[in-house]
């Protein structure tokens, strides 16, 4: 079954595919215009108008020193690494645990992290607030860390759909060479989860470094900085620049949007069909 | 030492290890804060002083005498709809690039790269799309001959909340199509290919191999969709701050408008308590259509 | 992130107190710390006026932190004054915290009792005002500056406005002269007049960033004109129907009103930001706007010359007579749980008197003897208008505000784009109710 190049199906196909691109492409599209444009260009032309020149990057530079982008990359990178890591072990070891098997408060335990997805955490902000405070937690990049470690009710379903693919006689056969169970998720569970931990790793990822209410909120202090909150550095209550804006907003996508094209690889390789057959 | 241990005593330990640290987190960052919104919702407070008085159900009952506050979660229906669009657009594409498809790793990039992008930026990129003076939107519609359809879409009390349901399906669409594909990647090809062999077509395949393997995934994802749309707050907030005139306010605007504007704490707290009970219920008759549905 | 624009900006005016309580400077009350030395000539060059004896210099080291709504200037000018004050107090350090959500950050630290040291004050309860802040009797500043009355308590000063705003018609020189305009109205009819001029040229007449709401505000101003005094809003309290068409308010929205029916204001209004709008009065693409005096230097940053910007007195009956409208901002004040209070008072005193804020942002000094010389500001007072000052909102009035909803800003966008009479009953019915209910 190859794929015909260029049956009527398959240009259906990259038609459809091709107008969804440009509603995607489009909006950025006007964001890339203006990075490049000087503040008085930006105020008296028309947003779609092409800038002056494209090799004025006089935006970039102001940003980058303006909100001390290098800073805020390395709170974010290290918000992420210690978070991401960490909420990786816990969310494989709580799937293994719910996945494979069963006790007295299995259900308690699935039934809270389904109970918590539905508070809206934006209404519950003093109290979380106060023991974060309590503690001491507060004005740390601790407390990023902290609150994104846990678990939730995505990456579970998403780790237990993956875990009910993994034959169940790979777990038989390996306690019949007598391996312990923590060996089993150590080199069978935890490997075969790869593709979900792949896909998991970069949502939790994006959502981290897009995330601008815990570190504002958690971790004012200007040495703590992350990316996203580095943005607030060009708009107030009132109003914005917004060509500073554009640029750093196109600044700061790059490089997730990088690190989005290398995992992406492995989400799709497909890994999971070779691996368990 | 391990391997002496019965696999039941191992089990034992092995749960209590395993789940310790991730309930302790839950219980501190999640339930904690949760159970202190139903404590707050029978109180009188205004958000900062020390001191905080019994209200009993007087909050709720503010709660459901305000028109405003029902008129308000009115339009997340509005959001769930285009939520509910968006699952559907987000499963077909995942299928249309789950096939081999020529530059099908481009396309997964690309439709999947308005989630990768920070709120603030959709928020300020759809102002100039939709704005109905000098807005791209417009000009293409009058550019068409559309005049008559050019309206000003953030001042339209009946458009504003299509619009933004429509954004939000743009931003979240990926998302929907990336657990699809996960999903997807996971069901053996071989089970639609047996299926094909056997003479079924690609649609019905799909409809009778694929899907009911990852009924599961589709209820996830309707679940976050729900959870989303009905309590959506950034959006309207950034964007149109529920104008014109409260027409795009959604009940978490109002909630956190009634504890951060008005100084009502208490009421706050009810309606959160409100808005997860409405949550619950709506989930349910979801996870009944779909089970009726699956069967 | 575009957030409470206006909660914050209802706050800024609404933080406060029942006129005439405040005020006195009593000095039996002044703070202990006040018995420390005057300071001493360590302190180089620019300290102006005594130093109120709260801070001598020996006190002033260590670390505070300041939060800021000003996020947009906090690493550039804010950081300038932090070290032009660092430089002056060696062994200091001020963290500055720029704070965009302000009001409701703010509000979620204080219930936790996490203030930073210095900050822009947020309403409490009046009584309250002790709990959360530190009294700055003792900078000695309270004969010197506007608005002393409005974050005051029992006699003692809690906050410092962090300037003082002049709300006039804004306008761009020449679209003016684009649509043959030689001078600035002098009457109600005028303005008319002249807005149908400019929208025949294709001008728009009046911006009012609508959509934005905030920028609403200022057009209560005429009501308050009109009323005579700034003790209109408070006054309600007295009666079970205070939106009347007749009556000030319906009066004074009603000028905002016509000009909306009239079609002066933006084309579509629900699509007007003030982002916008900064570039349209720039460009001559709009031609007045009625707002405080800081928005010139916008106008400014946005590509128009200084000279081209003019700024006078609304003109809002026929009778040639004016009256001007001074506001308060966001004010300094120092949280009660500063570990470092007599550094927080010499810095909040440092960036009122030394920092050059004032000067550099084209803003109104909250010192009276700091002038702002600007023409603009010059101009505007030629015209000897009687200027009103902003009074703080009443606990009872807020109580019922607070408890009915009222949105101030959305109030204005639906008399000016409703029917007025029935917007006015419907709120009068919701004030009624709420009043009785709270036994106001």
């Amino acid at each position: 079954m190859t794929a015909k190049r260029f049956g009527p199906v398959s240009l259906i196909k990259h038609a459809i595919l091709w107008a969804a691109v440009a509603m995607i492409v489009f909006p950025p599209y006007v964001l890339v215009l203006n990075a490049f444009k000087s503040k008085e260009e930006f105020s008296q032309t028309s947003v779609f108008k092409l800038p002056d020149s494209f090799l004025n990057f006089d935006n970039f530079v102001s940003v980058m020193t303006r909100a001390h982008l290098d800073r805020a990359y390395r709170n974010t990178v290290i918000i992420i690494a210690v978070a991401v890591i960490g909420n990786v072990a816990l969310g494989t070891m709580v799937a293994y645990i719910l996945g494979r098997f069963d006790f007295k408060l299995k259900k308690a335990v699935m039934g809270a992290y389904i109970a918590v997805s539905f508070v809206p955490t934006i209404t519950t902000q003093v109290a979380t607030f106060t023991v974060v405070h309590n503690l001491h937690l507060y004005n740390t990049l601790w407390a990023s860390i902290v609150l994104h470690l846990g678990t939730n009710v995505l990456q579970i379903f998403i780790y237990l759909q993956f875990l009910s693919n993994i034959p169940k006689e790979l777990d038989e056969a390996a306690m019949m060479e007598g391996a312990s169970l923590f060996r089993i998720y150590r080199t069978i569970i935890f490997p075969l989860l790869a593709p979900a931990t792949a896909t998991i790793v970069i949502i939790k990822t994006i959502d981290i470094y897009n995330d601008m209410f815990i570190p504002y909120l958690y971790m004012p202090a200007q040495k703590l900085t992350v990316v996203s909150t580095s943005l607030m550095n060009f708009s107030s209550e009132r109003s914005t620049e917004w060509e500073l804006m554009s640029a750093a907003i196109l600044m700061i996508m790059v490089p997730i949007v990088a690190l989005y094209l290398f995992f992406q690889k492995y989400v799709f390789a497909g890994i999971v069909n070779g691996a368990v057959k | 030492m391990v391997g002496n241990m019965s696999y039941g005593l191992q089990k034992r330990i092995l749960i209590i290890l395993f789940l310790l640290v991730p309930i302790a987190l839950l219980a501190t960052f999640a339930l904690y804060p949760a159970a202190y919104l139903v404590y707050l919702s029978f109180m009188t407070w205004d958000g900062f002083s020390p001191e905080k008085t019994w209200a009993g159900l007087a909050n709720y009952k503010e709660v459901f005498e305000s028109k405003e506050v029902w008129a308000a979660f009115g339009h997340n229906f509005v959001y769930l709809g285009w939520g509910l669009l968006q699952n559907a657009l987000g499963l077909a594409f995942a299928l249309l690039l789950n096939s081999r498809l020529k530059g099908r790793n481009a396309y997964r990039v690309m439709l999947f790269m308005p989630y990768i992008m920070n709120g603030v930026a959709v928020a300020y990129m759809f102002n100039y799309v939709f704005n109905s003076e000098y807005g791209s939107f417009n000009t293409l519609l009058r550019g068409m001959g559309l005049d008559s359809l050019a309206i000003s879409w953030f001042g339209s009390p009946k458009a504003v909340n299509h619009v933004l349901g429509f954004i939000t399906l743009w931003k979240f669409m990926g998302l929907n199509m990336v657990i699809y594909l996960a999903a997807l990647q996971s069901v053996p090809s071989e089970i639609e290919e047996a299926a094909r062999i056997d003479g079924a077509s690609r649609f019905q395949a799909i409809l009778h191999v694929v899907l009911p393997n990852i009924t599961k995934v589709i209820e996830l994802n309707l679940f976050l969709t729900i959870i989303g749309t009905l309590e959506i707050f950034d959006l309207p907030f950034i964007l149109t701050g529920g104008g014109p005139l409260g027409a795009s306010d959604t009940f978490l605007t109002k909630t956190v408008a009634t504890a951060f504007k008005f100084n009502n704490f208490g009421m706050a707290s009810a309606m959160s308590v409100t808005l997860i009970a409405a949550v619950v219920v709506v989930l349910s008759v979801q996870r009944l259509v779909t089970r009726r549905w699956s069967n | 992130m575009k957030k409470n624009v206006a909660a914050g900006l209802v706050m800024t005016i609404g933080v406060g107190l029942l006129a005439g309580c405040g005020g006195s400077n009593d000095d039996s009350n002044a703070s202990p710390s006040a018995s420390a030395p005057a300071e001493t000539g360590a302190s180089a060059g620019a300290s102006a006026g005594s130093d109120g004896g709260a801070s001598g210099s020996s006190d002033i080291k260590g670390t505070i932190t300041w939060a800021t709504h000003r996020t947009e200037l906090a690493e550039t000018d804010l950081k300038k004054y932090v070290e032009a004050f660092e430089a002056k107090y060696p062994g200091t350090e001020v963290k500055i915290e720029g704070l965009k959500d302000y009001e409701q950050t703010i509000r979620v630290r204080m219930a936790a009792n996490e203030l930073p040291d210095v900050l822009s004050l947020v309403e409490t309860t009046q009584s309250d005002l002790p709990k959360f802040y530190e009294p700055l009797d003792d900078l000695g500043l309270n004969d010197k500056i506007y608005f002393k009355d409005y974050n005051s308590y029992e006699g003692k000063l809690y906050g410092i406005t962090q300037q003082v705003a002049i709300n006039g018609l804004l306008y761009n020189k020449k679209a003016f002269e684009k649509a043959g305009i030689a001078e600035p109205p002098k009457t109600l009819d005028e303005l008319f007049a002249d807005a149908e001029k400019l929208k025949a040229a294709g001008i728009v007449p009046m911006a009012t960033a609508f959509k934005d709401a905030w920028t609403l505000q200022y057009w209560t101003d005429p009501a308050e004109f009109i009323y005579g005094s700034t003790s209109l809003r408070n006054d309600k309290i007295k009666t079970d129907t205070p939106f009347t068409v007749d009556g000030p308010y319906g009066q004074g929205l009603g000028i905002l009103k016509q000009l909306y029916d009239k079609g002066y204001l933006e084309k579509d209004v629900f699509s007007a930001t003030w982002d916008q709008t900064q570039k349209d009065l720039a460009s001559g693409k709009a031609a007045m706007m009625y707002i405080g005096n800081w928005a010139i230097s916008n106008l400014v940053s946005n590509g128009l010359p200084l000279d081209d910007i003019g700024f006078v007195p609304l003109p809002y009956d026929n009778s040639g007579t004016y009256k001007g409208m001074m506001r308060n901002d966001w004010a300094y004040a120092v949280s009660s749980t500063s570990k470092n209070k007599p550094l927080a008072k010499a810095f909040i005193k440092f960036m009122l008197e030394e920092s050059g804020d004032y000067a550099d942002h084209m803003i109104i000094s909250p010192l009276k003897d700091q002038q702002q010389s600007l023409k603009q500001i010059t101009d505007f007072m030629a015209y000897k208008p009687e200027m009103l000052e902003a009074r703080s909102i009443s606990e009872d009035v807020k109580a019922v505000e607070n408890k009915m909803q009222f949105d101030p800003f959305k109030f204005i966008q639906e008399v000016t784009v409703g029917k007025m009479q029935d917007v006015f009953d419907g709120y009068n019915k919701k004030w009624k109710s709420t009043k009785t209910a709270l036994g106001k």
